[in-house]
């Protein structure tokens, strides 16, 4: 993770923006509304509760004053003097029960309709007859406008509060995120550190590691050479002795000095056998293409595989352990295909550019799973040697498509 | 669109739109609830053209004109088998305009001269009698005068007025649009202001009929009220008359009247004329005199 990569105010903010908004718009707007809703509920209920007493007055007139009653509307109308106190009381209209007015109406209130008013009926039943309906018409427009200075209100307080919790959460996740970029940082310089560190380790074991194949190499050579001049002259003057002194035995024993010569010559084989497995004989005679050459002929011949080579210009001042290093990958690749791949065919790459030396070895054997395989000694050596020298290994296979081993060392290590 | 500038358009658009959305509908819902506009168009059933029964009569009116016009009706029925005068209910004056207007009396009862706009209507009033506006009494109330101050300061509840037997005298008031006290306080200014505002002072008891006015001062010891001589006269009701400032209501010079009219729609005709001229007759002013009322 890199700090320019932290960035989370800004996500924050746009999430936060809209919760603020959200939040400022719902206080803006529920206390008018609120308020709205119950003042038109209560006015409903006044308008109702006018209704109905006004209903109770017609009622009694309607009883007492004969068919006529509607006449004395006008004073049912002073009948309601109270009613000058409501000031929100728009109109009151006297109807049949199918709502049609009625002429002579009451001059109380306001006197007027107003626009979307608050209603309230109430029937008029006289003599158990359904006779008129009174209508009271209230004036919302005090109701509107004071929702209106509320929504002012609460929509300023809204913005006011909106914009606190907005800048109140932003600026805390600012400054957490400044904590956090320089934990970041710190982890970060650390980091560095220990790859630093890593690379020098790293440096330390290529060079310990070139000295200790340098080491190993030079003690096989020697004891190759102990074994080749000492031991297996040693055998070799031993069996000539005993072919001459075979030439003198008696018959009867002559058969048992030629055993004895052949297990020397048995003694000699295994010594020169295990003197070629210290030092790669082809590699110190042929030099390294000539030495992967025969490394390909002896796995084609023995194997039954068909080896295709191709070798580029190599520099003729190889650096021995270079060149070891490589022989022994491609033979460490050869062998691996020939005995666990199952190939039947084996590309072997050999060549050097711009000053990397470069080796491939495919095959079109089994293949197997790289993560799940189990890394064998000889895949951890080809590692070892190759990192040891500075370069890198690649090793690519799946299961039922081959193998690819390839490896790249710099030639002036 | 990017698909950036898409969702903050959609986020935005929920953050807005949600509240807001919510406020509307809340509103709407309260509206919806609530009862709508109960009036519809068209003239109501109750106001159609009432067909004319054959020999009825029909009349309605002011409450101060019926008990004349109930004694008028009376001897109009005596000299006329198979006719029959119905006085309705007292409706007002301006309910006596408005049904005669509508068709649905005969003949109107009012105590004032038609308005302009009442005019209008095609109504045509005939004089019927005066009456005097006085100050009728319970028959308990010991004193037979009272003065204007007192009336003023009675009706205004400014001071406790008592009668000559110590009790504390009670005042009936008329609705504001009375024409009683309307003339009263045209005559009397000084308690002019304490009649026009006894109805909304809410001190008094209201009533808004005559037949209200002698059933709450027959009923209430040591009450007051503004009435007329001739319905109390030809009614022979229980109440005294309390003269205001010592005038004698029965003398030519006083001044307070209710001026009852007869209305019809354009000219009367046939049981309305009959009507009408006894009304106008001999024998209707005498029936009228008797009872108080002046010609």
């Amino acid at each position: 993770m890199r700090v320019s990569r932290v960035a989370l105010a800004p996500a924050f903010a746009r999430r936060m923006a809209s919760l603020a908004t959200a939040a400022g718009i719902v206080i803006a707007v529920s206390v008018p509304t609120t308020y709205y809703v119950i003042r038109r509920i209560e006015e409903s209920e006044e308008a109702r509760t006018l209704a109905r007493q006004v209903a109770r007055v017609v009622k009694d007139v309607a009883e007492t004053r004969g068919t006529l009653w509607r006449y004395n509307v006008p004073k049912i109308a002073e009948g309601l003097e109270g009613f000058e106190e409501e000031k929100e009381l728009a109109k009151v209209l006297l109807l049949d029960p199918r709502g049609h007015k009625f002429a002579v109406q009451m001059q109380v209130g306001q006197n007027r309709i107003p626009f979307n008013p608050v209603w309230g009926t109430a029937d008029v039943q006289a003599n158990n007859r359904r006779i008129a309906r009174v209508a009271v018409a209230m004036d919302p427009s005090e109701i509107q406008r004071n929702a209106l200075i509320l929504l002012a209100g609460f929509g300023l307080v809204g913005w006011g509060l909106s914009t606190l919790i907005y800048r109140r959460a932003t600026a805390q996740v600012e400054r957490s995120e400044g904590e956090v970029r320089t934990l970041v940082r710190g982890l970060e310089s650390a980091r560095a550190g220990l790859e630093a560190e890593l690379v020098d380790a790293t440096k330390r074991i290529a060079i310990l590691s070139e000295r200790t194949t340098k080491l190993l190499e030079e003690d096989r050579a020697e004891i190759a050479r102990d074994l080749h001049d000492g031991v297996g002259q040693s055998l070799y003057a031993l069996k000539l002795r005993l072919e001459l002194l075979s030439d003198q035995l008696p018959k009867d024993l002559q058969s048992s000095a030629e055993r004895t010569a052949s297990l020397v010559d048995s003694a000699i084989q295994e010594v020169r056998s295990a003197t070629k497995a210290m030092v790669p004989p082809a590699l110190e005679k042929l030099g390294l293409a000539g030495a992967v050459r025969a490394a390909c002929d002896l796995v084609a011949t023995s194997g039954d595989l068909d080896v295709d080579l191709e070798v580029g210009t190599l520099p003729d001042d190889l650096p021995p352990d270079v060149a070891s290093a490589c022989y022994r990958v491609i033979q460490e690749g050869l062998t691996n295909a020939a005995k666990h791949a199952r190939a039947r065919r084996i590309e072997v790459r050999l060549g050097a550019d711009e000053g990397i030396l470069m080796i491939a070895v495919r095959d079109d054997g089994k293949g197997f799973d790289p993560a799940r395989a189990k890394r064998g000694v000889g895949l951890d050596g080809m590692h070892a040697r190759i990192e040891a020298l500075g370069g890198a290994v690649i090793l690519q296979s799946k299961e039922g498509h081959g193998t690819s081993l390839e490896a790249r060392v710099p030639m002036s290590v | 669109m990017p698909e950036g500038s898409r969702s903050v358009v959609v986020r935005l658009a929920l953050v807005v739109g949600l509240p807001l959305a919510a406020s509307a509908a809340a509103i709407s819902a309260t509206h919806a609830l609530e009862p709508g506009d109960p009036t519809r168009e068209g003239p109501p059933d109750a106001e159609a053209p009432v067909p004319k029964q054959p020999g009825v009569l029909r009349i309605a009116g002011t409450g101060s004109a019926l008990p004349l016009v109930r004694e008028l009706a009376a001897e109009f029925q005596k000299t006329r088998s198979g006719v029959r005068v119905t006085v309705e209910p007292s409706i007002g004056s301006r309910g006596g305009v408005q049904a005669t207007a509508d068709g649905a009396v005969d003949i109107g009862l009012t105590m004032r001269p038609l308005a302009d706009a009442e005019s209008e209507l095609g109504l045509v009033a005939l004089p019927l009698a005066r009456s005097p506006i006085v100050l009728a009494a319970n028959r308990s109330v010991p004193d037979d005068r009272i003065d204007t101050r007192d009336l003023r300061d009675l009706i205004d509840g400014s001071r406790p007025v008592r009668w000559s037997n110590g009790h504390r005298a009670l005042f009936v008031s008329r609705e504001r649009d009375d024409t009683a006290w309307k003339v009263l306080g045209r005559m009397l200014p000084i308690v002019k202001a304490a009649l026009a505002e006894a109805p909304r002072l809410g001190r008094w008891r209201v009533v808004y009929f005559d037949d209200d006015m002698e059933v709450a001062l027959e009923g209430t010891p040591d009450a007051v009220g503004l009435h007329d001589l001739g319905a109390i006269g030809i009614q022979r009701l229980d109440l005294k008359v309390v003269r205001i400032g010592g005038l004698d209501p029965t003398a030519p010079e006083y001044p307070y009247f209710k001026e009852l009219h007869l209305l019809t729609r354009g000219t009367a005709e046939g049981l309305a004329a009959e009507f009408i001229a006894l009304a106008h007759s001999a024998e209707g002013r005498r029936i009228a005199a008797e009872g108080g009322y002046r010609p």
